[in-house]
C-alpha cells in the first residue's frame, strides 16, 4: 500500500514564504514543488482562501509589487507607532517637569503668604 | 524562527519590529484572503492594512497562542463587516465565524493503525466518482501538480482543484464513518 495516501487525511500548518507563493502563481516552480505547495493549500484553510483570492489577480507579475507595497505601508505604520510612543513619553516627561515646577512655586507662594500674615499679625518665629 | 517563537521574543523584548517581521510573513496570504471575499484589489489592500493595524494594537495587549488562525480570523471578520456595512452579499463560508482556532487534531487518526487507515482510504477512493478518483490518485499517489493533471486529463485547473478538494473531503467523511462503526 502506498503511504502517500495518508496525506489525504493530513491537515498541518506549514509556514509559507511569500516569494514561494508568487513563484508558484507565476508558474516558476518545478512540478514537484508546485505539488507540495498545492498539497499544503488543500490542508490549510487560510491558504486555500488566500490562493483562491490570489488567483483572481490576472497579471501575476504585479504580485511582487503588491507584496512590496503592503510591507512598505506596514513599515510606515510601525515607524509612526514608534514616533507616537516617543511623543507620549516626551509628553509624560514634560508633565512631570511642569508638575514639579508648579509644586515648588506653590510652596514658595504659601510660605510667602504665611510669612506676610505672621508679620502683619505681629507674630514671630 | 516559528511564529510562536517570534511572539515569545516580542513578549520579552517588546520590539515592534518583531511584530512587523511576523506580519510581513502573512502580507500576501492576507491580501489573498481579502481579495477572495472583497473581489477588488484596492479594497483588499485596505483590508490588509486594517488587519495590520488591529494586530499592532492587540498583540501587545493580549496573548495569542495560534497566530496564524488568529490573524486569519481577524481578516475574515474584517471582510464580513465590510460586506455587511456595504450591503453586499456575504458568502456562507464567511458567516461561519468560528473557524478553527487551533490546528486540526490528527490524534484520532494516529490511534488507528496505519495499515488499517490506508486500507480505509483505499476503499474510500473506490467510492469516489471517476473525476475525483482520477484527480485524487494522480495528485496523492503519483504526486502530480494541478498543471500536470490538467494536461493529462483535460480538466481545467479549477476543475482539478475542485475534484481533489471534494474527493479529499469525501474520503475523510467516509473514513470517519467507518471508524465510528
Amino acid at each position: 500500500m502506498n503511504k502517500n495516501l495518508l496525506d489525504i487525511l493530513q491537515s498541518k500548518e506549514v509556514p509559507i514564504e511569500n516569494q514561494q507563493v508568487i513563484d508558484y502563481l507565476q508558474g516558476n516552480l518545478k512540478p514537484e514543488v508546485s505539488q507540495e505547495l498545492e498539497q499544503q493549500e488543500l490542508e490549510d484553510e487560510m491558504m486555500r482562501d488566500a490562493m483562491d483570492g490570489l488567483r483572481e489577480v490576472e497579471d501575476t507579475s504585479r504580485l511582487e509589487m503588491i507584496a512590496r507595497e503592503m510591507n512598505q505601508t506596514l513599515q510606515k505604520k510601525l515607524a509612526a507607532q514608534k514616533n507616537k510612543h516617543k511623543e507620549v513619553r516626551k509628553w509624560k516627561d514634560m508633565n512631570w517637569i511642569s508638575l514639579s515646577i508648579a509644586t515648588v512655586l506653590l510652596i514658595v507662594v504659601i510660605c510667602y503668604l504665611v510669612m506676610k500674615y505672621m508679620k502683619k499679625s505681629g507674630l514671630h518665629f | 524562527m516559528t511564529d510562536q517563537e517570534l511572539l515569545k521574543l516580542y513578549a520579552s523584548q517588546k520590539d515592534q519590529q518583531l511584530l512587523g517581521s511576523l506580519l510581513q510573513r502573512y502580507s500576501l496570504l492576507l491580501f489573498g484572503v481579502c481579495m477572495k471575499y472583497l473581489k477588488n484589489e484596492e479594497l483588499a489592500k485596505d483590508g490588509v492594512q486594517q488587519v495590520f493595524l488591529k494586530a499592532l494594537q492587540e498583540l501587545p495587549r493580549y496573548e495569542v497562542t495560534y497566530f496564524k488562525s488568529w490573524i486569519y480570523m481577524v481578516a475574515k471578520n474584517y471582510c464580513l463587516m465590510y460586506l455587511r456595512d456595504h450591503n453586499k452579499h456575504v458568502p456562507d463560508e464567511l458567516k461561519e465565524q468560528h473557524s478553527k482556532v487551533v490546528p486540526e487534531d490528527n490524534e484520532r487518526e494516529e490511534k488507528l493503525e496505519k495499515e488499517e487507515l490506508l486500507e480505509l482510504i483505499e476503499q474510500g477512493i473506490e467510492t469516489l466518482n471517476t473525476e475525483q478518483k482520477d484527480c485524487v490518485t494522480l495528485f496523492y499517489l503519483e504526486k502530480k501538480s494541478y498543471q500536470e493533471i490538467s494536461d493529462r486529463t483535460g480538466y481545467s485547473l479549477l476543475q482539478v482543484k475542485s475534484h481533489i478538494q471534494n474527493g479529499k473531503r469525501n474520503i475523510r467523511i467516509w473514513v470517519e464513518r467507518r471508524k465510528v462503526v
